[in-house]
């Protein structure tokens, strides 16, 4: 594949946090990329490091105790510029440039992201003008303009309404509103629907992917809903205490799943109409600061072997682009440096 | 200002309960005596006048010859009063707005520059709130001449620490908000959070906090005029009228009640004015949620 289609590339990131307890390896090493106008879905439990991903992407990893200790960032601009994101100060000029305008992220609480003080018009309009140098009644057209476009009925009235005023799905289209305000190509959504239920969820999903097909961008969705996943993604990777445990299409995830891991989290799940008990995955997830020997997975998976609870599994290629990082492997996959 | 936000100001005076209007009209028409009438060359609170010693106000005995009468040595109530009023006006304003300066930059040095600095700010805070504040303004008048200008800078600097907390304890939470972040995300700088999110959060609790710092420096005023500790004659000042006033209570009883019902009037508005602020200005109250 030529370098240029990726709009984004994470090459063996590395973001840790030091605590009183020791170094904390919230991403450990990981690796993936997104194509222009693809989505990629990351999924994994709570705590698994998929929000800290993103906020290295962002280059919003809060100091004094959180960096970025390793790997790079690589990403591709309007212009066709490579940028290496993670070599940028967090508030340099062209970084506060990159965020908003080409990389924007949607939160999963759209009652605490959007704040309360301030009218969705007023918060919109901030977002362009913080980019484009506009008077405030374009800023104010524009987010009239983008209102429509999620979705809100009555636009010019919206925008003068309060964030406490609006639903909770609603809010969540104002703040997608927002944060495509300034044309993003790339759109980072960190559990969008988790806090709407389920009726809300469908249709903010379907607005998204209505948008992206309208704009063209590229999206990292990242969820713990596998059957989200399956709607919005094209590519997944499974992550797991840090680390890329199973990368692949989203077919090849969720009809020939590899790692261990990724089965269990599929086994949990349930399937309309087949009455099979469902299987949850045993123990829990291991504390970041008293990770297991050897695979940080090998004392809760069922298939583990001696080398398992020994050493930490490579990462292998098997047919196509499917990556996993399993013992398992060994025999039929390629290994990975 | 927006044509909006001018709008929405409007809309909430059209909505002012008549409790709040008629505390605006009393708190400006006591702001109007205490600046205009001292113009007036009927109005002078320290000639004496031994012959006309004690008299009467006006609505006792229409025939006197001064309209809230006269104190002890003759000198006109009226006149006084108005003087102690624009004298406590003048201690509770700079007084506020040394306080609000002081404490509100210290809460934020605090607050964003955390360490150090945060854990000396923070201590120094809490030993000033440990001690009763009547105590340390005795101790400090006693070693300064108490004077107006003394009085508004122990006053105002004495009321640093509830700004401090409140500014200090607004950034820690407000830095932590998910819609910083956010804003962090859309390519906001650390500057224009600060401002932005920063200050809009806390400027409506700072300006509900001064309004009530108002009325206790005021009231911390009179206190000490009164206890002797504070303003000296010949300075006027209502807390020395109500109590010299005290002496004559008995026999001439307006003395004392007139000036402490412009000094209850002062304070009441103002606090009332102030909690009125406080509900128009959280958009949550204002809007109903």
């Amino acid at each position: 594949m030529v370098e240029r289609d990726k709009l984004l590339d994470v090459q063996g990131l590395k973001t840790y946090f030091e605590t009183d307890r020791g170094v904390v390896k919230a991403v450990d090493d990981i690796s993936y990329h997104v194509k222009e106008g693809e989505t990629v879905g990351i999924v994994g439990e709570s705590g698994c490091g998929k929000s800290v991903t993103a906020l290295s992407i962002m280059n919003l990893v809060q100091g004094p105790r959180g960096r970025v200790a390793g790997g790079k960032i690589m990403y591709t601009t309007k212009g066709g510029e490579r940028v290496e994101i993670t070599a940028l100060p967090p508030y340099s000029p062209k970084m506060r440039a990159i965020r908003g305008s080409e990389i924007s992220m949607i939160f999963q609480e759209p009652m605490t992201a959007l704040n309360p003080v301030y009218t969705i018009g007023e918060q919109i309009a901030e977002t362009v003008c913080l980019h484009q140098k506009v008077s405030k009644k374009k800023g104010r057209e524009r987010a009239i303009e983008m209102l429509e476009l999620v979705g809100i009925a009555a636009p010019s009235r919206r925008i003068n309404e309060y964030p406490h005023q609006l639903s909770g799905g609603m809010r969540q289209r104002a703040m997608i509103g927002m944060a495509l305000s300034c044309d993003p190509r790339f759109l980072i959504a960190d559990e969008p629907t988790t806090a709407l239920d389920v009726t809300i969820e469908a249709q903010i999903l379907d607005l998204m992917l209505h948008l992206q097909e309208k704009l063209g961008m590229a999206m990292q969705f990242i969820t713990h809903d596998l059957g989200v996943i399956s709607t919005m993604a094209k590519r997944v990777v499974v992550m797991y205490t840090g680390h890329v445990v199973e990368k692949a299409s989203v077919d090849d995830i969720f009809y020939d799943p590899r790692h261990p891991y990724t089965k269990g989290l599929l086994a949990s799940v349930p399937t309309l109409g087949r009455q099979e008990r469902l299987v949850p995955i045993k123990g829990t997830v291991p504390n970041m600061n008293e990770l297991p020997k050897g695979c940080y997975f090998s004392p809760r998976c069922q298939e583990a072997m001696d080398i398992c609870h020994q050493e930490e599994p490579p990462s292998y290629q098997l047919e196509g682009d499917h990556i996993v990082k399993c013992w398992l492997w060994e025999q039929e996959g390629v290994r990975l440096p | 200002m927006s044509k909006r936000a001018l709008s929405s100001i409007l809309t909430s005076i059209k909505k002012m309960p008549p409790m709040i209007i008629i505390c605006f009209i009393l708190l400006f028409a006591m702001i109007a005596a205490a600046v205009f009438l001292p113009f007036l060359e009927a109005i002078d609170p320290y000639t004496q006048n031994l012959l006309g010693r004690l008299a009467k106000p006006r609505f006792l005995d229409p025939a006197s010859k001064y309209v809230l009468g006269s104190d002890p040595i003759g000198r006109d109530l009226l006149s006084r009063t108005v003087y102690g009023l624009a004298c406590s006006l003048v201690i509770g304003a700079l007084g506020v707005i040394i306080g609000t300066v002081l404490g509100v930059s210290l809460g934020m040095l605090s607050g964003l520059g955390g360490g150090i600095l945060d854990n000396i700010i923070m201590a120094v805070a809490e030993l000033q709130q440990s001690i009763p504040r009547t105590l340390i303004l005795i101790v400090v008048v006693v070693l300064v001449r108490p004077s107006v200008t003394v009085m508004i800078v122990v006053l105002g600097v004495l009321s640093w620490n509830g700004y401090a907390r409140l500014v200090r304890g607004q950034i820690l939470s407000i830095r932590e908000e998910e819609y910083v972040l956010c804003s962090k995300a859309l390519g906001a700088s650390q500057f224009y959070i600060a401002v932005k999110h920063v200050l809009k959060n806390i400027a409506s609790p700072i300006i509900v906090l001064s309004t009530s710092n108002l009325s206790s420096i005021i009231l911390s005023e009179s206190t000490l005029s009164f206890l002797g500790v504070g303003l000296q004659p010949p300075a006027v000042s209502l807390g020395l009228m109500i109590s010299s006033g005290r002496d004559h209570l008995a026999t001439s009883w307006w003395l004392t009640i007139i000036p402490s019902i412009v000094l209850a009037l002062l304070v009441i508005t103002t606090s009332l004015i102030g909690d009125w602020l406080r509900d128009v200005l959280d958009p949550q109250l204002r809007h109903g949620a």
